[in-house]
């Protein structure tokens, strides 16, 4: 997946995957959870992101609905 | 609540309506079209019609966001099974394509993705595959068209983890039932329309908030098959050979085929294979017809390996009831065999057993939600099997057991009812 581009406001990536929405507080140059422990930069946020997307295999795959007939 | 439009009930508008008496007056529609696959394992506002819902479960990258439409054409799909008919619609507010907290892409993106989807509704308009109607113009066309009390049916095949999962959905008046054919069929999730059970909420109602029809199996929120500790709410078959039982859950299968008619809806699986420790290996196929208020579940044993070889089988049901994943007070559930030994208990929590040898029923009634579900045997059974649960486990458990043979097929009614 190439780099993706963000807003700067973000979502805590663990508590995202529990199913969580909580947007992250910033403290200088690193965000920070009021939810959970999880801190860090923009970078890193962005890149656990992408971690979470490899959950979706498909994310990138057309499935038309010729294919659906026999999938 | 359905997952389409329906006639809401005046028992309870998130039910359909079974007649014209029994209906509100209006056409209800649901806000989003869900994801039927992901929208039953997890948040349906991270899987649903509109693209920044996608874009809050991460489903997209960047301005690539093929689900948007792969989601479109799922529902598009279920017209094969619907007379040609299947709803889909987007609406949201405008907040969510300007700064939405829960979206990390730029504006652009959300705002890209939004035109991208209105764009192939258009597409497809041009080719003749879609009409777009306003909410008035639909509800008329919903009236003309769809009598009150109409089945319908959804085959959701999961797309964004690339599972190839297969769930089937059956909704009429009486019922809202889903197969998971990933667990070899078990039932995992079974909305008792025909209690009528009657909710309403408000700040001057005793439900203040969660009108949610209430459940007598839901195996994401209750447990369904076992992990750590027992199992929770959900059917399955249980095959026995030389002392070793196997779970059909275990096995994976598919949709093969969905027929309907004036007989009801037939679903058919493809065949589930066990293997046991003696190697004895056999197939299953299991067919499922549903008609107003039951399911008849029928089990064929395809082929096995050594023909002499006994074997049993157990239809099973661990029920509860409930809409939320916390439980309910189940004392005062009544549960009942018939068979040689009729008996009956009111659920206190005890863990007692009930067991009687020709049994053709096991029944439960639940009071709490006017409501009664019983296993009701086709195929003459070998006994029949209820089992209260405790406060760790509070569940009840229904079941029949069989004789099975490649010579012969078992069949069972799950049967819902109304019930005081």
């Amino acid at each position: 997946m190439s780099e993706i581009k963000l807003r700067k406001v973000m979502r805590c990536p663990v508590c995202f995957a529990r199913e969580n929405d909580v947007t992250l507080a910033k403290n200088g140059d690193e965000y920070y959870c009021v939810h959970c422990s999880y801190h860090g930069t923009a970078e890193e946020t962005a890149g656990m992101y992408l971690d979470l997307r490899k959950k979706y295999r498909w994310i990138q795959k057309r499935v038309t609905l010729d294919e659906l007939r026999t999938l | 609540m359905p997952w389409g439009p329906w006639y809401p009930a005046k028992n309870h508008s998130l039910s359909p309506a079974k007649n014209e008496a029994d209906w509100t007056g209006i056409i209800g529609v649901p806000h989003l079209s869900r994801d039927l696959a992901l929208s039953y394992e997890g948040r349906n506002d991270f899987f649903a019609s509109h693209p920044a819902n996608a874009q809050r479960g991460l489903a997209n990258v960047g301005y690539d966001h093929p689900y948007d439409y792969n989601l479109c054409d799922l529902y598009r799909y279920q017209e094969d099974f619907n007379n040609g008919y299947s709803y889909y619609n987007v609406y949201v507010s405008p907040g969510w394509l300007a700064g939405h907290p829960t979206i990390q892409d730029p504006n652009e993106v959300s705002q890209k993705l939004y035109r991208d989807l209105l764009e192939y509704f258009v597409e497809l308009r041009g080719q003749g595959n879609l009409t777009d109607l306003y909410m008035h113009e639909f509800a008329d066309w919903y009236r003309a068209n769809l009598p009150i009390g109409t089945p319908e049916v959804y085959l959701a095949k999961e797309v964004l983890y690339g599972s190839k999962k297969h769930y089937f959905w059956y909704l009429d008046p009486t019922m809202r039932a889903l197969v998971d054919t990933n667990q070899g069929g078990s039932i995992g999730d079974l909305r008792p329309y025909i209690g009528k059970t009657q909710i309403s909420t408000g700040s001057d109602q005793k439900q203040l908030m969660i009108g949610s029809y209430p459940y007598v199996i839901q195996s994401i929120y209750r447990t369904g098959a076992e992990n750590h500790f027992l199992d929770g709410a959900r059917t399955t078959l249980m095959v026995t050979h030389n002392g070793e039982t196997l779970d059909l859950y275990k096995c994976q299968t598919r949709v093969a085929k969905v027929e309907r008619d004036e007989s009801g809806t037939q679903l058919t699986l493809t065949p589930a294979h066990l293997t046991f420790a003696d190697g004895l290996e056999i197939s299953i196929e299991t067919e499922y017809n549903f008609t107003g208020g039951t399911i008849r579940i029928t089990r064929r044993l395809l082929t096995v390996s050594d023909s002499s070889a006994t074997l049993t089988a157990r239809e099973y049901l661990k029920g509860c009831y409930g809409v939320t994943e916390y439980p309910e007070d189940m004392r005062g559930i009544m549960l009942a065999v018939d068979g040689d030994q009729p008996q009956s208990l009111e659920y206190t929590y005890g863990r007692r057993e009930l067991r009687s040898t020709h049994a053709k029923t096991v029944s439960a009634v639940i009071p709490q939600i006017t409501t009664s579900v019983a296993l009701e045997a086709i195929t003459p059974a070998l006994s029949g099997y209820v089992l209260e649960g405790l406060l760790f486990s509070p569940y009840y458990t229904l079941a029949l057991d069989y004789e099975f043979s490649s010579e012969k097929e078992i069949s069972t009614c799950l049967k819902l009812n109304s019930a005081k």
